[in-house]
């Protein structure tokens, strides 16, 4: 995933957006959260936290939704699997979920992460 | 899109009339209690009914009982789950106590996939206290007010979660909890010195439902489970009281200072000491009452039927005769009664169509056993009375006078005090009518006296 998240950062840097790897993020609660990736448009100033995960599944659904909720910002989670009913409850709560299919390019991937930050 | 929300009656008996409805489709309710309070007793019953009778799915996850335990103890308080769980119409999850933050993952997992695979509409987490400790109290609040709350939500169905209150405690939850949630519920054993301990339930909190009041009495066991005791202030009153008819005292003196006697459907007092002749006036009324074909249940809560009869007897009445007449005498031991018994027994009592007058003998033993919920008991046993037109007399031993047991006559529309008199070295019983609403009366002194076998009622000498 870390290669992945390399790239991608390339790429949406490439296109403009500033990009911050690993990044800290303090949370309405206080607390410090650690994400792959959190990306900025400079000109609309919106932002988006980007998570890598091998398989998206029911149990990351009430840590995830809790996050949302210190974080009032736009998740995005790229998975290599997604379970489909886990999906649809984080979609329904805000939450951008975008498989990683086989061979996807992340070239792709960063213009569609971008695409949400237009 | 409607705006209006679909409701969810918890089919909890009592819960559902004192709220007006019950909960709301997609609310996150949070039940606390000390320990034995009957926090899983409620949540079981909101999913067994929501199973039984609305064909709702449920999903209980539980960190504290096992499947096997939670079964046995739900049908030992009138609950058979497995019947239930064997349609899959409901869930029981064990989720071990939780040592890690991976917990919360773990209860994700359970929560969602199980809650989705039986389409669960009502779902308890059983408790929630474990997680909680484990997590900071805005995390709490984030997990309570976006997880839970988003996913009841989504998966449109209503959760209740259950926190434990240590005794002593009067925080509801960690810290934050009681504010993020639609609703409060908090349950408590009060009175844990006393005999008999009573359950009081606090809706502190119920969004989209306006509460008449916030505290009631429960009962845990069979045959409901968990029922809600119905509190006559949320019933529409209609008061059967009828100015024009009266009851006899039994005594024509004092019928005459009460104008008449007792109004059909008040609650009258007779208080006095140890003595004061209190059981023979009221064994007096019963029998005077069913000689007028009156149908009359007689309660004593402190003498045995037989014991009554003979009293009967000395007072020159026919024990046998008054009983075809229509004279009902019953023994109750205070001891053995529960709340729950006693507003089952005052529904099945004052239900019987026929009965016109209830009388009970010796009310202050309740007191022994339920303490401050003695008044609460009394009010509920007045208000229905009135409800049903039935005239309720109570005899206590405490005096209005006294400052202490003031309270007490609230609760009745007639007071009659018995006492005694010291006069030239000779005891008198005194009888004093302090009270009687819808009647201006003579509130002056007079003499109780049996005179050729029955009790009478004569002006002091002083007086005349």
């Amino acid at each position: 995933m870390q290669m992945n998240a390399r790239k991608i950062r390339d790429k949406l840097s490439s296109l403009g957006f500033e990009v911050d790897v690993n990044a800290v993020v303090r949370g309405i609660a206080g607390f410090n959260y650690k994400f792959d990736l959190i990306v900025e448009n400079p000109s609309t100033r919106k932002k988006a936290i980007v998570i890598f995960l091998d398989k998206l599944d029911s149990r990351h659904v009430i840590p995830l939704l809790a996050l949302r909720y210190d974080l009032d910002t736009q998740h995005v989670i790229l998975a290599k699997q997604v379970e489909a009913d886990t999906e649809l409850i984080l979609n329904e709560a805000g939450f951008k979920v975008i498989k990683i299919s086989c061979g996807q390019e992340d070239e792709n991937l960063a213009k569609r992460i971008a695409c949400l930050l237009r | 899109m409607s705006n209006v929300l679909e409701e969810c009656p918890t089919g909890i008996p009592g819960f559902d009339t004192v709220t007006g409805g019950g909960f709301f489709r997609g609310q996150l309710i949070l039940v606390a209690g000390n320990p034995g309070s009957g926090k899983t007793s409620f949540s079981a019953k909101f999913i067994y009914e929501g199973a039984r009778r609305f064909g709702e799915p449920g999903l209980i996850i539980s960190t504290g009982e096992s499947f096997k335990e939670f079964l046995f103890y739900m049908k030992g308080i009138g609950m058979d789950f497995h019947p239930l769980v064997d349609k899959e119409m409901v869930r029981y999850i064990e989720l071990p106590v939780p040592t890690s933050r991976e917990a919360l993952m773990t209860l994700s997992e359970k929560l969602v996939s199980e809650a989705i695979k039986i389409k669960a509409r009502r779902i308890v987490i059983d408790s929630l206290t474990p997680l909680l400790a484990l997590n900071p109290p805005a995390e709490v609040r984030a997990i309570l007010r976006n997880a839970l709350k988003t996913l009841s939500q989504t998966l449109n169905a209503t959760i209740i979660v259950t926190i434990e209150m240590p005794y002593g405690s009067e925080r509801v939850g960690v810290d934050v909890e009681e504010f993020v949630t639609d609703g409060v519920i908090k349950l408590c054993l009060v009175g844990r010195e006393i005999a008999t301990p009573y359950r009081v339930m606090e809706i502190l909190k119920l969004r989209g439902r306006s509460l008449a009041r916030t505290k009631y009495q429960y009962e845990i066991g069979k045959p409901y489970g968990f029922k809600v005791l119905p509190h006559s202030f949320t019933q529409k009153a209609v008061s059967k009281i009828e100015r024009s008819k009266r009851i006899t005292t039994g005594l024509s003196g004092l019928d005459e200072i009460m104008k008449g006697g007792i109004i059909k459907g008040t609650t009258t007092l007779i208080s006095g000491p140890p003595g004061s002749g209190k059981t023979l006036l009221l064994l007096q009324m019963a029998a005077e009452n069913a000689l007028r074909g009156e149908k009359v249940q007689f309660i004593s809560l402190e003498e045995p039927k037989q014991q009554l009869e003979e009293t009967l007897r000395f007072l020159g009445y026919d024990a046998k005769s008054l009983d075809e007449k229509g004279l009902e005498i019953m023994f109750l031991n205070p001891r053995e009664l529960t709340t729950s018994s006693i507003y089952n027994f005052i529904d099945v009592l004052l239900g019987k169509e026929s009965i016109s007058l209830i009388i009970i003998d010796g009310v202050t033993s309740l007191r022994r056993e339920y303490g401050e919920g003695f008044l609460r008991i009394l009010k509920d046993l007045s208000f229905n009375s009135k409800l049903r037109g039935v005239t309720l007399v109570l005899s206590i031993l405490e005096s209005p006078l006294n400052g202490n047991s003031s309270y007490i006559s609230t609760v009745a529309d007639n007071i009659i005090e018995l006492g005694f008199r010291e006069e030239n070295n000779r005891v008198s019983r005194t009888l004093l009518v302090l009270k009687s609403r819808m009647n201006w009366i003579d509130s002056t002194y007079r003499k109780l006296v049996l005179k050729d076998g029955r009790l009478g009622v004569e002006r002091y000498a002083d007086e005349c």
